[in-house]
């Protein structure tokens, strides 16, 4: 929430990209922080993160499919959104968008289905109807397993989450790209863009992951893997060290070289922004977090402790990178292109593209992950073997 | 066209000069009916759309056109603008440009004596400029900037358009193809001169387009047309005889706005003070 | 067909092959025509943006009807201000050749409005010099010349020619000096 400053160019006084625009970012975060959680068991093998590499590729897939609802709401012609699949330009660093983020779509329920195959082939088994063929299709075709299958699949999956991994960082590093790419606006203008979205990425991932991961088990009145919450937690810590590096670089190697534009995002950083740049994001959501998981890392905290604090944190770090995605976003769009001032931007509740919008949007996937968890289990059964 | 005398001018009544007019009229229509106008003027045309005023522009008339053959460009001499605003008024006229958008603006510079810069734009000089009386310093400098799409021949507005809908024409005109862009607004965070906007009406985005529907049909832009100082002027750089081609090939000194973003501006300004952004 | 091991597997590579021929299609199918003649975007869109109609015409498309008014203002030091801008475009006024509607003809306090949007002195930044354009300070224009301040511009200037009543009043009467009142 911002008042106007000094001068800004007439067309300037209305800020485009909205809050739609800060949670576009933020929802292809989680997608490819969640899918990175899962790979590191998939081909990695970090035996401690079984437990939640399932549920992570589900979460993931949640998301996926509530990606593109911000954009729609925010384009002017939403009916028009296949455009960019059909004249992506080549010179546009949007235009690829499309065409990144439908194959990871595939390649995402691709390897579901090689993860959840087993389950599917049983549900065929038990369902009868339409249902069955849905489950039939869902197999493609080939209701059984045998321990051949199931190794070839094993070998799939992993070659799956293999390219998986560059191509989620490519989604969302990209998306740092669309922003880093615009050398208009000097609060983007940076090479470290895609690489500050990447790791603020994972970082949101995998706090997103372990704050479900106890909720939901508390709910079931289960108890979280203590092996796999700490292993979380230290992948949450050392991610979010790399994260907080490149933000802290972005900022300071511009402060330190202190070139004409610099002034500019100066007074941004310390006027419009100050609250929630300096205080919010660099100060509490980070300081906070980064001391409590050093401590969780490195400490032999009891399990209780560890679950309470783990959870705490994670809703800290999934504040720090909203308010970073808001704080790139929307601060890169209040700098006047005059030089002289900055713009306002409210933040309605109501509107099209309002806070109350942007709270359905992010529901969405949680719902999703609700009905899915329904039909897919999100965590292995006790009895099944190690893989 | 007419043979009314000076000396008869002054005696004639309303209703004799009414006549006059009718009368005028009548002969005027009857021209174009007769075909003095028709048919010559352009390659496109569309139904219906009747005569055409004089060519202001020369070279573009009678002829097919080719995007070759001309190379255009606008001077804004900023040592020429009094800021009275007839040309946010002609564009807004002539585009329908919706509130609180501007396809073209006026800033008003102040700099004082301590080398403080007051810049302002009500409603984009719109309405012309009042007096400002916020300022009790010592003024050294005062001037006007008209600012309009900069017509890039780099322009970042159309490298980003994801989908093709901001292009630029093969003479230099940077244009929206208003049926496909799909209004992300992507052009717009884009343009280092803020120029583009989404049209509250079509959802789509707008900017200044150096009129070219004038220019295709050999007129001036409108702004141009309605500047009466001639601080903004617009011509064919490959007519070695235009205004703009003289004053470019002059040895005054030329600059183009934030030359540092490499987008090499078709737009031109003279006499712009190292302060203006 | 037997069903190996990998039969599932092979399956999952043709529907993926399939979806992409479909984008391929689907791409080709809905590209527009003549799309990327002359670079990444439709032709037909220059075609559109030429047929947009013409709103303002030019003085010379006034002056071909209003000969009259014209006359004085070809002469006059507001040659260079445009009919359309005080008057409205033309476009409102004559399509086809026939009148479609009246342009507005500013009176009153509108005059001034008017007036002073260019010659307002009060208003700095604009050239100085005189040059450019003369400004005056108003009102004190007005006492200056020992007129009623209430008195509106063209109460002295004719607005299409404005000098042309001060330099009759001044062959006339040579002998008034500037700020004398003629009366």
């Amino acid at each position: 929430m911002t008042e106007l400053i000094g001068y800004v160019f007439p067309n300037e006084h209305h800020v485009h990209w909205s809050f739609m625009i800060v949670l576009y970012p933020y929802i292809t975060g989680l997608i490819a922080g969640a899918f990175i959680m899962s790979s590191l068991y998939h081909v990695f093998n970090v035996k401690a993160l079984r437990p939640v590499s399932k549920f992570s590729l589900v979460f993931a897939f949640a998301f996926w499919t509530c990606c593109t609802l911000p954009l729609l709401n925010h384009l002017g012609h939403p009916e028009r959104a296949l455009n960019m699949l059909i004249t992506p330009s080549p010179t546009s660093a949007m235009a690829g968008f499309g065409y990144i983020y439908g194959s990871y779509g595939i390649l995402l329920i691709m390897e579901l289905l090689l993860v959840y195959r087993k389950t599917l082939v049983e549900l065929y088994q038990r369902s009868s109807g339409a249902l069955k063929k849905v489950y039939w299709l869902l197999t493609l075709g080939v209701p059984h397993v045998t321990p051949e299958s199931e190794e070839a699949d094993k070998k799939a999956i992993k070659f799956l989450a293999a390219i998986g991994i560059p191509w989620a960082c490519f989604l969302h590093g990209y998306v740092g790209f669309i922003f880093g790419g615009v050398k208009a606006v000097h609060w983007w203008f940076t090479p470290l863009m895609p690489v500050v979205f990447l790791l603020s990425a994972c970082v949101s991932g995998i706090a997103g992951i372990i704050l479900l991961y106890i909720l939901i088990m508390k709910y079931r009145g289960e108890e979280p893997d203590a092996a796999c919450l700490k292993s979380c937690v230290k992948y949450l810590w050392g991610f979010f060290i790399l994260d907080l590096t490149m933000e802290l670089l972005d900022v300071g190697i511009h402060a330190y070289l202190r070139v004409e534009h610099w002034h500019i995002v100066e007074g941004l950083l310390n006027g419009p922004l100050h609250t929630s740049f300096w205080i919010m994001q660099l100060g509490v959501f980070s300081l906070i977090p980064f001391l409590l998981l050093a401590w969780m890392s490195l400490a032999d905290v009891k399990p209780r402790l560890l679950q309470l604090s783990a959870a705490v944190v994670s809703v800290m770090i999934l504040i720090q990178v909203i308010l970073m995605r808001w704080n790139v976003v929307i601060g890169g769009q209040l700098i006047s292109k005059s030089g002289r001032g900055y713009s306002a931007f409210h933040l309605e509740f109501l509107g099209k593209e309002g806070l109350l919008a942007g709270m359905i949007i992010m529901a969405l996937p949680l719902v999703i992950l609700y009905f899915l968890s329904k039909i897919l289990p999100l965590w292995h059964s006790s009895s099944e073997a190690e893989a | 066209m007419s043979s009314n005398s000076a000396a008869s001018r002054k005696v004639l009544t309303k209703d004799e000069a009414r006549a006059l007019i009718d009368r005028d009229r009548r002969s005027f229509i009857k021209k174009v009916i007769g075909g003095v106008f028709a048919g010559s003027l352009l390659m496109v045309l569309e139904a219906g759309s009747g005569e055409l005023p004089p060519a202001q522009l020369p070279g573009v008339r009678g002829r097919e056109y080719g995007f070759a053959d001309h190379r255009f460009a606008f001077v804004v001499d900023i040592n020429r603008c009094i800021g009275c605003g007839s040309c946010c008024v002609a564009d807004k006229r002539e585009y329908n440009v919706p509130d609180h958008a501007y396809r073209t603006w006026i800033e008003r510079y102040l700099i004082a004596e301590d080398g403080e810069v007051f810049v302002d734009s009500p409603d984009g000089g719109l309405h012309g400029f009042k007096p400002r009386t916020d300022i009790d310093k010592p003024i050294r400098d005062g001037f006007f900037v008209p600012k309009l799409c900069n017509m890039c021949k780099d322009a970042p507005c159309v490298q980003v358009c994801p989908v093709g809908a901001t292009f630029k024409t093969p003479d230099g005109f940077v244009l929206i193809d208003y049926e496909r862009c799909v209004g992300c607004a992507y052009c717009v965070q884009a343009c280092p001169y803020a120029v583009r906007y989404i049209h509250p009406v079509l959802h789509t985005a707008d900017k200044c387009t150096w009129c070219y529907h004038r220019v295709r049909r050999g007129l001036l832009p409108a702004c141009v047309n309605a500047c009466p100082t001639k601080a903004r002027k617009f011509g064919d750089l490959n007519d070695p005889d235009s205004e703009i081609s003289k004053i470019l090939r002059s040895p005054e000194i030329i600059t183009v706005l934030k030359k540092e973003m490499g987008t090499a501006p078709n737009l031109y300004y003279l006499g712009a003070r190292q302060e203006v952004m | 067909m037997s069903k190996g091991p990998k039969t599932h597997l092979k399956r999952m590579g043709l529907v993926v092959l399939g979806v992409v021929a479909l984008v391929v299609v689907g791409k080709l199918l809905f590209t527009p025509g003549g799309f990327g003649r002359y670079g990444h975007y439709r032709p037909g869109a220059i075609d559109d943006e030429v047929q947009r109609p013409l709103v303002h015409e030019t003085d010379a498309s006034c002056d071909s009807c209003h000969e009259w008014d014209a006359s004085f203002h070809k002469k006059g030091k507001h040659k260079v201000v445009s009919c359309e801008f005080c008057h409205g475009p033309g476009g409102r006024h004559v399509k086809d050749g026939k009148v479609v509607g009246h342009l507005e003809v500013q009176k009153g306090g509108e005059i001034n409005r008017l007036c002073l949007r260019c010659h307002d002195g009060h208003v700095r930044a604009r050239p100085q010099g005189g040059k450019v354009i003369k400004t005056v300070l108003y009102p004190n224009h007005l006492e200056k010349q020992a007129v009623e301040t209430d008195h509106l511009c063209n109460q002295c200037h004719l607005v299409h020619a404005p000098l042309e009543y001060i330099n009759a009043a001044k062959k006339m009467f040579p002998m008034v000096k500037e700020g004398e009142n003629v009366q």
